[in-house]
């Protein structure tokens, strides 16, 4: 049972401000170029030797404060690998054969993030992500529900945090199917925390 | 660059197990605070001296760590206390040790008094324990064993029932569901 804050706050801050997942999603670097100059913050690049960031430098960004900077014009971003246009003909070619956890991790929420700063391409980068994850779903839904006896290693790794989440959903949902078939939906388990909680004594004990 | 402590801080409870909470990491926290207060003296010091509007980009990028900062901790925090709140669901309301030594002062606090505002909602449903009965009952007595050298348990009809090691009872299922939950008991299907 998770408690949802979402009605208190709605409005005032993002749904998502507390979520780990897009925290870590907009760790996503991005090269980014100055459009102002920025003083007395030249230590924030190694390789500058400039106490000053003058504009006109390039430098890498985490997405959070590259997308905060591109909407206020002080920088201007460029998009990284994986969504550029060489790398969306890939995943419009087939999606299903690209290792996106490899890419980026969390390439869903990193995407969704990313079409809000102000690009030229941004479009297509938005038409490619939805064109991505229709061609791969139907693949994540068979293999995790159909495949129970098969090694899906291989397959997994390839998927993105997301994906890797719907999986589990789907094979937990056919587990628990399978449970009520053998009319073993009705027997009181212990809760998971406990179990793994005890698992974990026993292993100091030896 | 900035914040990089901070999302250092959201790792660490991100790769933590979702049955064990780890001491808050403190000292981590002390960095992150430091480099909160050195962000902001920063930026305060730049729009005294300021004279023409140069020194603007500079402060939004220190802006934009703060805010950044602040968001990993309260992220943090707020997962830290979902968690113990699933474990009230499934620990019932008084936690194991090992989960207790790590809780802070102040969520112990606010463990309290999630457990008395959950208690006063169930009261004003008619004393109903929302926490029992997640699965729809087949029979009103259930088949369990024993797993545990438990002790006493003593029923509402007043009986007291001797729990030890692999010793099998036939119980009312709203005496002991909190147990099985527990793990003191194991449900034998009929």
């Amino acid at each position: 049972m998770s408690i949802s804050s979402q009605s208190l706050l709605d409005g005032i801050i993002p749904e998502d401000y507390f979520s780990f997942d897009s925290i870590l999603a907009e760790q996503q670097k991005i090269a980014c170029v100055f459009k102002k100059s920025m003083f007395g913050l030249g230590f924030l690049d190694p390789s500058n030797q400039n106490e000053n960031l003058v504009s006109g430098s390039k430098m890498e960004l985490p997405l959070w404060m590259a997308s905060y900077l591109a909407n206020k014009e002080f920088v201007a971003c460029e998009l990284p690998k994986p969504y550029q246009e060489t790398s969306r003909n890939i995943l419009l070619a087939d999606s299903s054969v690209v290792d996106l956890f490899k890419q980026v991790m969390y390439f869903y929420e990193t995407g969704t993030k990313l079409i809000k700063i102000p690009h030229p391409e941004c479009p297509h980068v938005s038409v490619s992500l939805v064109k991505t994850f229709v061609g791969r779903f139907k693949k994540i839904m068979d293999s995790s529900q159909n495949c129970r006896n098969q090694d899906l290693g291989n397959m997994c790794q390839k998927l993105d945090v997301e994906e890797k989440r719907l999986f589990e959903i789907n094979r937990l949902s056919v587990e628990l199917l399978d449970k009520w078939e053998r009319r073993e939906s009705n027997i009181i388990a212990p809760s998971n925390l406990v179990v793994q909680s005890r698992k974990r004594k026993r292993d100091q004990v030896f | 660059m900035f914040g990089e402590k901070a999302v250092s801080l959201v790792k660490e409870l991100h790769r933590c197990p979702p049955e064990q909470l780890h001491p808050v990491n403190e000292d981590l926290m002390r960095q992150v605070f430091a480099e909160m207060t050195a962000l902001f003296e920063a930026n305060k010091s730049d729009i005294e001296v300021n004279d023409d509007n140069k020194m603007i980009p500079s402060i939004h990028l220190r802006h934009s760590a703060l805010e950044h900062n602040r968001r990993c901790v309260l992220a943090y925090l707020k997962q830290r206390l979902n968690k113990i709140t699933q474990f009230r669901w499934d620990h019932g309301a008084v936690l194991p040790e090992e989960i207790q030594v790590n809780m802070q002062e102040h969520e112990k606090q606010w463990f309290n008094k999630y457990n008395k505002s959950l208690a006063n909602y169930m009261l004003s449903l008619n004393g109903l324990d929302i926490t029992q009965n997640t699965v729809p009952p087949k029979s009103l007595k259930i088949q369990v064993r024993c797993l545990q050298d438990y002790g006493e348990l003593e029923t509402d009809s007043g009986d007291i029932i001797m729990l030890t090691v692999n010793s099998e009872h036939y119980l009312p299922l709203s005496e002991c569901e909190h147990l099985i939950k527990q793990g003191v008991l194991q449900h034998m299907g009929s």
